[in-house]
């Protein structure tokens, strides 16, 4: 009995640690994007490597979004150059899914102009992806090898927001009571309610296993 | 009914359910009632055309089509709460202004206002058979008289006590098949109640919530029959379950032939031990099993459609082999072997689809847990994979000696994985893996029960409870990250 309990209560400290933790860093806010519009420029079925001229990288980008649609996301190797000058990279492997990549990269301590941005998408045999983004005609749309795609590639840049998460409990509180499935704030009550419910219950029966 | 006769029905023995049994069922229907009050409306795979379906059936009385469009209710509150922009795009989160909310509100209310009667049109969801959203209907009658979005809660907390019921019955299974060690009971059923893609599904409206509670039960007789004998009343409520998973989803028809095995196997063992009556009751169980597939095929022959309906689209692969067939449906789940065609080069498909996925994919499949997580929860996945292996390995004498039941549940699990590998086939290579989310393969979540409750006892005889209590707070704390994980995606 006394060794589960100190078991348990080890594994529900650390969980609680672990919780705070989290709390205490900052989510990532959206510091720049290249364009708002999210249509389909072209549907990559083999390795797919383009590139797009004239971005400006903020300073303290952490992270890049693409807009790549895909069920079984390939692996996405991405460069900043300047000037022909690799200015920071990043990669992202296989298994990802959902309507965009986060590629985190090598953050910069000022903010570049006049960066090309390029992108590989790692397909293998059978496996295709859709790259979204704003139709474009001309020079400053994407080009992959010797052809241009039909646009540019949305692209957002990322970085954790100067508040951490504990700060933002109560905006977040208040943001889950609209257009949620219950309206108003108090269904976060019923959640903390619930889920402490749910604590206190294990926590009691994790304790009373019997011999 | 007589006295004796009572005491023989299937049921009485959930008379005898412990209390701890109950304590496990609170808390999974606890943590579905959780999600379902975080997880917005409509971002679960499918919600949609789930309430639309139950809408129409409660309204009109009829079944939906796959054509058409959502009922004007329905559109327009998918329209406000802007479902497309935010669904698989996690870049986006729901409405957040007051002004989004009014708008919302007042459209709630025209909703409610509108003459319309039903919707005909319930996409993916028209080729399910109707008992879920049957039952479906009894809340969202009675909250008739307010908004839709209420009505959709309501429908989430039925759903929410099935997920409760597969706690329960994982429970009673994991009793049947490990009696030796009833601590173990409550760390397996535990454990189960607190995995967060029972609560994220038992949360929503979507009719997997009621397979994995009739598969629950349906594990639950069988291991019962296995240890205890298989009696008229049991092969009876076994073919009932079957029936009921029949009429709950389509994915059933893969777990359906490995259940019927079982019932023929321990009909012949009844058999051996000199009941004459076995045969009698097991016909009598496959002609209640087999009655909702029977009625389907005859009504579809009947309209001039395929004998079997969407069903019979699986087994259609005009002009592919069925060793490309069998290839890709062995790389969805392991690693190719020498002589296999590629279908997921780069993708270690047994890690990043059915791992991974388990460890953490929410929503539209686009709520994910950063990615060094997914590394992380391999070192604990390991640690129970090993104290199982070792638990298997010290009862080896007895595992044999109940080779037949394995093998029964063996062939419900690979039926289900066959099903949707086909399924996926289908779409392939279009889509790499269609049918490759975790929630599929759900049902079989009582195995995962039994194994866990299995690697508490691997940890020897001084470790073991505290080994299983560690395991209740890691999914514990599992449940809890992933809850925030959905918060901070929608609303952060």
């Amino acid at each position: 009995m006394r060794r589960m309990g100190i078991s348990l209560g080890l594994a529900l400290a650390l969980t609680v640690a672990a919780a705070c933790v989290t709390l205490a860093k900052s989510p990532v806010e959206v510091i720049a994007a290249n364009t708002s519009e999210q249509q389909r420029l072209e549907l990559a079925r083999h390795p797919l490597d383009a590139c797009q001229s004239n971005e400006v990288l903020p300073a303290d980008t952490h992270a890049v979004r693409l807009q790549i649609l895909a069920l079984l996301g390939p692996k996405v190797s991405l460069l900043a150059l300047q000037s022909g000058r690799v200015i920071t990279s990043g990669q992202r492997s296989s298994g990802w899914t959902g309507g965009a990549v986060t590629v985190p990269v090598k953050p910069l301590s000022s903010t570049r102009s006049g960066v090309e941005l390029c992108f590989a998408l790692q397909l293998n045999g059978d496996e295709s992806a859709s790259v979204m983004g704003e139709p474009w005609q001309g020079s400053e749309a994407a080009i992959a090898g010797e052809s241009s795609l039909p646009g540019r590639v949305r692209v957002e840049y990322l970085r954790p927001a100067r508040s951490s998460w504990w700060s933002l409990v109560p905006a977040v509180a208040r943001h889950m009571g609209l257009g949620n499935i219950v309206d108003g704030t108090w269904s976060v009550f019923a959640v903390v309610g619930l889920m402490a419910s749910v604590v206190c219950l294990s926590s009691y029966m994790a304790l009373r296993l019997p011999r | 009914m007589s006295r004796s006769s009572k005491k023989r029905l299937p049921l009485a023995p959930l008379r005898g359910v412990p209390a701890v049994a109950w304590l496990c069922a609170l808390v999974a229907c606890m943590n579905a009632v959780s999600w379902s009050l975080i997880t917005p409306p409509f971002q679960v795979p499918d919600e949609p055309e789930h309430v639309a379906y139950v809408k129409q059936l409660a309204e009109t009385g009829h079944l939906p089509s796959q054509f058409g469009s959502f009922s004007f209710e329905e559109a327009i509150v998918m329209e406000d709460v802007h479902l497309q922009t935010i669904a698989e795009q996690p870049q986006n989160q729901t409405i957040s202004t007051p002004t989004q909310e009014h708008k919302l509100q007042r459209d709630l209310a025209r909703g409610l206002r509108s003459p319309e009667k039903g919707s005909e049109y319930a996409g993916v969801a028209a080729s399910e058979p109707p008992l879920y959203y049957a039952l479906q209907s009894i809340p969202y009658t009675l909250g008739s008289g307010v908004t839709l979005l209420d009505r959709i809660e309501l429908m989430r907390l039925l759903s929410a006590i099935m997920g409760g019921l597969t706690a329960l019955f994982t429970f009673m299974f994991i009793r049947e098949t490990l009696p030796g060690a009833a601590w173990a009971w409550t760390v397996g059923a535990l454990c189960i109640a607190l995995v967060p893609l029972l609560g994220f599904m038992s949360g929503a409206v979507n009719p997997d919530a009621m397979l994995y509670a009739v598969t629950a039960a349906l594990f639950y007789c069988l291991a019962h029959a296995f240890r205890r004998g298989l009696t008229p009343a049991w092969a009876l409520a076994t073919g009932i379950l079957i029936a009921v998973g029949f009429l709950t989803k389509l994915s059933f028809l893969g777990i359906a032939p490995g259940a019927l095995v079982g019932l023929a196997v321990l009909s012949v063992r009844v058999r051996r031990s000199g009941g004459r009556s076995a045969y009698r009751s097991l016909a009598a169980a496959f002609a209640i099993a087999l009655s909702p597939p029977i009625a389907y095929v005859i009504a579809h022959t009947a309209s001039g459609a395929p004998a079997l309906g969407i069903a019979s689209k699986g087994l259609d692969h005009t002009g592919n082999s069925l060793w490309s067939q069998i290839s890709y449906i062995w790389q969805l789940y392991l690693p190719r072997l020498p002589g296999m065609p590629a279908d997921f080069a780069g993708v270690f498909t047994t890690r990043q689809i059915w791992f991974d996925w388990y460890v953490g994919l929410y929503g539209w499949l686009d709520t994910t847990f950063p990615g060094w997580v997914y590394d992380l929860a391999l070192v604990p996945a390991g640690v129970i994979a090993v104290l199982c292996l070792r638990a298997v390995i010290a009862r080896r004498g007895a595992l044999r000696a109940r080779g037949a039941e394995l093998l029964v549940y063996g062939v419900m699990c690979v039926g289900l994985l066959v099903l949707i590998g086909m399924d996926s086939y289908r779409t392939f290579p279009r889509l790499d893996a269609e049918y490759g989310e975790v929630r599929y393969v759900l049902p079989m979540i009582p195995l995962l029960g039994a194994a866990l409750a299995l690697a508490a006892r691997g940890a020897g005889r001084r470790w073991s409870h505290a080994v299983g209590a560690v395991m209740i707070a890691l999914f514990l704390a599992h449940d809890v990250f992933s809850q925030l994980q959905v918060v901070a995606r929608f609303y952060g």
